[in-house]
């Protein structure tokens, strides 16, 4: 008899010890929800450092309503693990240089999943291109004004050792007032002292690679439309 | 075998019913319920109290780091700071809990038998005048918040959780409640003063009165002047530009009448006018000045400013030198013989032909400016408890005919003279050294013993009111009220004190100016160029800024015998090597984002802007 309850006790624990392992443990997340912000196929570009360009996801359904935040590199790419499941993606309020647009976006997320976010950017830089003669230099690329009604607030041309540049993470910026600035091709002329070439030479030299970038912001936006990263060969 | 059991199931009976006798139930003695607590006008005062230690929010003198966040002062402690851009949540409040005890007390305090009803009305004044400045604090972070009345909420079962959620009310909304609740608190408290100005009475009511409209008015117009407003869509945030004349009007209002009737004078008995500026700020016997303060006392209630950043010189115990201020403040003191007065001005270091500007003594370049420089600064030869506190960075010799700079070792000697100074300041990545070129002075305490680490420490308090505000206030409600005479006349009364030349006309920039020097670590700034839409013009993030970024000035003794600059001073302007980064404000920290949790326990509220 006393040897049956032991038994008993013993099966019931182990049972219950098994059992226990599967209710409260989940797998980590495999799906890719993977991305990028573009505007008419074109990605739009942005700061990448410091979680600047977010965007949230929403999961309706579960008792707390706290979003999932993605950070935007500053391609305009982004990707995160999620759970498959039906959610909604919408911006940050009035967080990227583009038109503020809280439209939701649902999202199936099954196995690996892409999506778009269609937004109006209100510049957009291509071809930029820069050249470093002795101390003179230029930077120039074409401004395309997506948004009639908006006004430059200011530029920056800037360079850094790292493709991780921007208007705040640089080893060098020139700011360029907006009057200097309009739509259409723009040639700004830069002028280094001897310090800054020197220094620049040092840079290149350490690091085999000098990136050049430009930003213009709009007076409406709180963040700058950038261009591509270009190379700069000393 | 079966013995046993039943003795232990006989013995574990006796047990169960011996428990019934209530030998486990006595009543707790250190927990009161509210009948007993406001039964007596010693244990009322008691609660009173505890509500008056919670409301230090913000910059506090037990956190020496909370005054660096700025370009008032700089970390020198260790490393480099890499502080670049501000928390969504810095310095945010959401003490519901607070005002939830404020409501308790107000509660029981109208059901008690203990006072007269005439007695009852200073202490109910009381309670809603720190209720008042607990929603200020909420509200000048966040924008408007849920406004939560006078009743006590009791909770009975779930489904009473959706009556206790409130929505947002509007920024204006959540301001007017302030004005109106200290305007009652004025009408219930005494205008007499309090010891140290601990306790608030009529006249604290009165100021943050004045100062939750100045705050409302420049929000309602600075706001509205970016090109794009920050505001959400149901006004939470975003006070409506027609209001801002309505507001200035009462700032005045309530700043004049604290000017012309309360008991409290800009204090202006010392005829040195830097020591004054101190005395008047930091010294509680016989003040005039200040109208509210957190007071501290020993034994059981100091502070570790002055043992956390007095100069190695001094230093009580191990503890000295974690932060200074930076050149950017020291820069923003006007110099006393001046054409714009009213404006700071760079120090002079080197000539246009890019040789240096010598000195006679260290203290020269600040002797010759704003005495409250003297006030709030401790500056190169600068008189901190009777000796002149020392900072020298290194000697400026003459090696083959050129000026060179020289540093070493703290407290090293070369030419039979300081090479560099015990305190620095020197470049380093150690701690318990001088790195900015400066010292605080506003707030540490001269009194001996005060950097103790343990033991005495220092009793200085916290101001949170001084009656100069008052005059601040006034001068730039009549300023955007259109009255640069009055401006003009208030704005005097606070320079006059300072030693600084009246202006004859005033402008926009030498009233963002006046309150920088004036107020400089007493937590204003930070708010002021909040209200005034300038932090993310100043703090632009622009590593080349002079403004954004850190700067220090170290100086250097002259030791070269026989040249005519022999024993004359050099100083060195550079960037704050500590502070790589530029302070970058971005205009979402114009508010404090709402807490995914308070979210998630109150669907009502809306999230603020760009979050």
């Amino acid at each position: 008899m006393k040897k049956i309850i032991i038994k008993t006790a013993a099966f019931a624990t182990l049972i219950a010890g098994l059992s226990a392992c599967g209710y409260d443990n989940f797998n980590e997340p495999e799906s890719t929800l993977k991305g990028s912000i573009q505007y008419n196929g074109q990605n739009v570009r942005v700061k990448g450092t410091g979680n600047t360009i977010q965007l949230q996801l929403y999961q309706s359904g579960y008792e707390l309503k706290s979003p999932i935040t993605i950070y935007v590199d500053q391609d305009g790419n982004f990707s995160t693990k999620l759970f498959n499941g039906d959610y909604k993606l919408v911006t940050k309020d009035k967080n990227g240089p583009w038109v503020n647009n809280r439209d939701t976006i649902e999202v199936k997320v099954k196995g690996n999943t892409s999506i778009t976010v269609n937004v109006t950017p209100y510049f957009i830089i291509s071809n930029p291109t820069c050249s470093l003669n002795g101390s003179s230099g230029s930077a120039s690329f074409n401004i395309e004004q997506v948004v009639s009604s908006t006004t430059i607030s200011y530029g920056y041309v800037i360079v850094g050792h790292t493709s991780l540049i921007d208007e705040q993470n640089n080893d060098a910026a020139f700011q360029i007032p907006a009057s200097y600035l309009h739509t259409g091709s723009n040639t700004i002329p830069v002028t280094l002292t001897s310090e800054q070439q020197s220094s620049l030479k040092a840079l290149y030299d350490r690091y085999k690679k000098i990136s050049v970038r430009m930003s213009i912001r709009s007076t409406e936006a709180s963040e700058s439309n950038y261009s591509e990263i270009i190379n700069l060969t000393l | 075998m079966r013995k046993f059991t039943n003795i232990l199931l006989i013995a574990s009976f006796m047990v169960m019913l011996g428990s019934c006798k209530g030998f486990l139930d006595q009543k707790p003695d250190n927990i009161y319920n509210s009948d007993e607590v406001f039964g007596d006008e010693v244990m009322i005062k008691s609660v009173l109290a505890n509500l008056y230690g919670r409301v230090n929010y913000g910059i506090n003198l037990n956190d020496s780091y909370s005054f660096t966040y700025i370009d008032e002062a700089a970390k020198m402690d260790g490393g480099p700071d890499n502080l670049h851009t501000y928390s969504d949540a810095l310095w945010r409040v959401y003490d519901y809990g607070f005002v939830r005890n404020c409501n308790q007390f107000l509660q029981s305090l109208a059901e008690t038998r203990a006072l007269t009803d005439e007695q009852k009305k200073p202490y109910e004044g009381e309670v809603r005048f720190l209720r008042a400045w607990c929603y200020f604090n909420m509200i000048r972070g966040l924008g408007g918040v849920p406004l939560m009345g006078d009743e006590v909420y009791s909770y009975n079962r779930p489904e009473d959780v959706l009556a206790y959620t409130k929505a947002r009310a509007t920024e204006a909304e959540s301001y007017n409640y302030v004005i109106d609740e200290c305007e009652a608190a004025y009408n219930l408290m005494k205008g007499d003063k309090t010891t140290h100005s601990a306790r608030a009475n009529k006249w604290t009511a009165r100021i943050l009165e004045a100062r939750a409209a100045i705050y409302a008015a420049s929000l309602a117009k600075y706001n509205n002047l970016l090109t794009t407003p920050i505001q959400t869509s149901g006004h939470e945030v975003g006070i409506p530009a027609e209001l801002a004349s309505e507001y200035y009007n009462m700032a005045l209002t309530a700043a004049k009448d604290v000017i012309e009737n309360s008991p409290y004078v800009i204090q202006d008995n010392d005829p040195d006018k830097g020591k004054n500026f101190y005395n008047a700020i930091c010294i509680k016997d016989n003040n005039t000045e200040v109208m509210w303060a957190h007071d501290y006392y020993y034994p059981g209630s100091t502070v570790s400013f002055s043992n956390a950043n007095i100069p190695s010189q001094y230093k009580d115990d191990i503890d000295n030198s974690y932060a200074g201020p930076v050149l950017n403040l020291v820069e923003m003191f006007e110099p006393l013989d001046t054409d714009e007065p009213g404006k700071g001005a760079p120090f002079k270091t080197k000539n246009a032909d890019g040789s240096y500007v010598f000195y006679n003594s260290c203290s020269e370049p600040f002797d010759d400016r704003d005495p409250r420089l003297y006030g709030t600064v401790l500056y190169p030869g600068g008189t901190f408890r009777g000796t002149a506190c020392e900072l020298q960075a290194g000697q400026l010799n003459l090696v083959n005919g050129q000026w060179t700079l020289n540093v070493g070792e703290l407290g090293s000697r070369a030419n039979d003279d300081i090479l560099t100074s015990m305190n620095g300041p020197k470049h380093s990545n150690q701690q318990y050294v001088n790195k900015t070129g400066f010292f605080f002075r506003k707030f540490l305490d001269e009194s001996p013993g005060s950097s103790m680490r343990n033991g005495a420490r220092s009793t200085m308090w916290w101001p949170y009111f001084r009656i100069s505000e008052a005059y601040t206030i006034a001068c730039e409600a009549s300023f955007e009220l259109g009255s640069n005479a009055d401006a003009v006349k208030y704005i005097n009364v606070v320079r006059k004190r300072a030693g600084v030349q009246d202006l004859s006309a005033i402008t926009f920039e030498n009233i963002v100016h006046e309150n920088a020097v004036e107020f400089a670590f007493e937590f204003h700034r930070w708010w002021d160029l909040k209200r005034w839409r300038l932090s993310h013009v100043i703090f632009d993030g622009d590593a080349t800024s002079s403004i954004a970024r850190n700067r220090c000035l170290w100086p250097y003794k002259v030791v070269a015998p026989g040249n005519e600059h022999n024993g004359q001073w050099v100083f060195v302007e550079d960037e704050y090597f500590m502070y790589p980064n530029a302070h970058y404000f971005q205009m979402r920290n114009y508010y404090n984002f709402i807490s995914d949790d308070w979210m998630n326990k109150n669907r009502l509220l809306v999230r603020n802007p760009y979050q």
